[in-house]
């Protein structure tokens, strides 16, 4: 045999970066191209599915008429909030289960459950209790991404290797100094690497969040779209959230990139 | 010198313990040998009938360590390298962890200069065979780490880091990330590291064992010349019997698992150990010896 068939289709091999880029635009060209296919030639009514030129002019619509900036703002900002207050209870809560078995034993039997509830099955729950407005929102994110990242933080802290631990106990660190300098830093990338996920999730529960009594936000533009029934709206909603998880998805990789330059790089 | 003088290693076992090589010349320059009732002064280190059972949580118990006992003697300015030799998972990793504080003595006792060992400590540094680098310091942060949590001084710490990082030959890797070196040159940093505490005492787990064996030979040398230079008591720990030779002063041979120390070797090599020593007749003799040691079937008993 003088040449292998196709060197592209070897076993994980890497692409050339060009032939990758291009294989990266077939698909979205595929999907617009059906797109513009199936509204300009009226192969589907308007009312179902709108033109991308119609879907523009809607995105367009909100942000002038309906200030949708702010509305992403708003978002984004329950997201935050909900992110921090999360991250603030199941960081040192993870790290303190991951670090001693008691800890982990108190808590588990109560967090293992309700990884298995839906989270959207809290609603009414968190209705009843934080009423229908601010308060409700942030916590049904925060609960959100809490059950989320607390078992993250636990196997990122249990997953360092224990000669790590016993090389810091043996240089003369203390069980509190080895968690801080040692445990820590080194479950740390995993850690942020989750954040991804929790984006992703975070931008899902928030238009959950904001369908109730929905006076502000994203949520409340899905809401809009809905109401008047304007698909384009619809079509311009869902754009802008996939466009900013991809944007806030990107800048997580950058700081992480930037954080993490010490991570050796997987073989 | 002979053993009358030296102390009885292996009081409790009953085994025949010593199979001295006897060459003259042991330590030109080492000083004379204390023994605890002589100098007044406790062994650096008492091993005392150790015994190390291992319980998992189904109950079932393994023994790893069984009565094992053992000193090294404090010798001031005389560097020195003990080395357990024995089949690989035998247990001699567990008395190096159990020294360190790592995991409580089934029964018996370690004494650190008379003193009972409680949690692990930075007068015990250990080296494991896992590379064990720190990924987020930079290599001298790494060689510092034991100086920064006892409180001393930036200047100063950079004075000993510069000091350690030549003499393991990473001067120049000192701003670099551990993910930029190789395997030898992160074993190199865990030697500094642990080194720049001046620990009294140094125990390496297999900490070669990962290396090719070029690499290997060479951090061999390194660490002698390390342990020469400063007054470093190094317990070391492989199932490598060249290793053993070339690296040690004292050999305990261990049985197979549960632990045993079967003989005392001691190796009259201090002098002059560079890499030619490796295969002239001499070093193949007590490596022959200790390859009988091993392999002779009162080994494998247990």
């Amino acid at each position: 045999m003088a040449r292998r068939s196709s060197p592209l289709f070897e076993l994980r091999n890497p692409l050339p970066r060009t032939t990758s880029l291009l294989l990266g635009l077939v698909m979205p060209a595929v999907v617009l191209g059906a797109w513009c296919v199936a509204s300009y030639g009226r192969l589907a009514p308007p009312d179902f599915l709108p033109s991308p030129s119609e879907v523009v002019r809607g995105t367009l619509q909100l942000f002038i008429d309906y200030d949708l900036a702010s509305a992403i703002l708003v978002s984004t900002q329950r997201i935050g909030v909900a992110f921090l207050l999360a991250a603030a209870v199941a960081l040192p809560l993870g790290v303190l289960m991951g670090a001693f078995e008691p800890i982990n034993r108190l808590f588990e039997p109560i967090m293992a459950p309700l990884r298995y509830m839906p989270i959207s099955a809290f609603i009414p729950l968190l209705i009843l209790w934080f009423g229908i407005y601010e308060s409700q929102k942030i916590a049904f994110l925060f609960l959100g991404v809490f059950v989320y990242l607390l078992p993250v933080v636990v196997t990122a802290i249990r997953a360092v290797p224990d000669e790590l631990v016993q090389t810091g106990l043996t240089l003369g660190a203390s069980r509190l100094q080895v968690i801080r300098t040692i445990l820590l830093p080194a479950a740390m990338p995993e850690i942020f690497d989750s954040f991804r996920v929790m984006n992703a999730i975070s931008w899902t529960y928030v238009i959950l969040a904001e369908a109730i009594n929905p006076g502000h936000g994203l949520g409340y533009m899905v809401e809009l779209a809905y109401k008047h029934q304007k698909a384009s709206w619809s079509f311009a909603g869902l754009l802008v959230i996939g466009g900013i998880g991809l944007l806030t998805d990107l800048l997580i990789r950058m700081v992480s990139g930037v954080m993490f330059r010490w991570r050796e790089k997987p073989a | 010198m002979s053993d009358a003088t030296r102390p009885q290693p292996v009081p409790q076992s009953g085994e025949p313990g010593t199979v001295a090589v006897t060459v003259e010349n042991r330590k030109a320059t080492a000083p004379p040998t204390y023994r605890a009732d002589m100098a007044g002064a406790p062994p650096k280190l008492r091993v005392k009938d150790l015994c190390i059972t291992y319980i998992d949580r189904l109950g079932q118990s393994t023994e790893a360590v069984r009565d094992v006992s053992f000193d090294i003697e404090d010798k001031p300015g005389a560097g020195e390298v003990v080395v357990f030799l024995g089949p690989s998972g035998c247990g001699k990793s567990t008395i190096l962890k159990a020294v360190a504080g790592l995991l409580t003595p089934t029964t018996g006792e370690i004494l650190i200069d008379g003193k009972p060992i409680a949690d692990p400590g930075r007068d015990r540094g250990m080296v494991f065979q896992a590379y064990t680098s720190f990924g987020w310091l930079t290599v001298r942060d790494n060689v510092e780490y034991g100086l920064r949590l006892h409180g001393v001084s930036t200047a100063e710490r950079h004075r000993l880091s510069d000091r350690y990082l030549a003499s393991v030959g990473l001067s120049d890797f000192a701003d670099r990330f551990p993910k930029d070196l190789s395997g030898g040159m992160k074993q190199r940093v865990a030697i500094a590291r642990t080194l720049i505490n001046e620990p009294r005492l140094v125990l390496m787990d297999e900490p070669f064992g990962a290396l090719d064996p070029q690499t290997r030979w060479g951090m061999q040398g390194l660490l002698l010349d390390v342990s020469r230079t400063a007054d470093n008591t190094i317990l070391f720990v492989t199932h490598d019997v060249s290793e053993a030779v070339y690296l040690a002063d004292t050999i305990y041979v261990l049985s197979a698992r549960p632990a045993r120390i079967l003989h005392r070797v001691d190796v009259p090599f201090f002098a002059n150990r560079d890499i030619a020593l490796k295969s002239s007749a001499d070093f193949r003799a007590v490596e022959k010896r200790l390859l009988d040691l091993l392999y002779t079937p009162a080994t494998a008993a247990t």
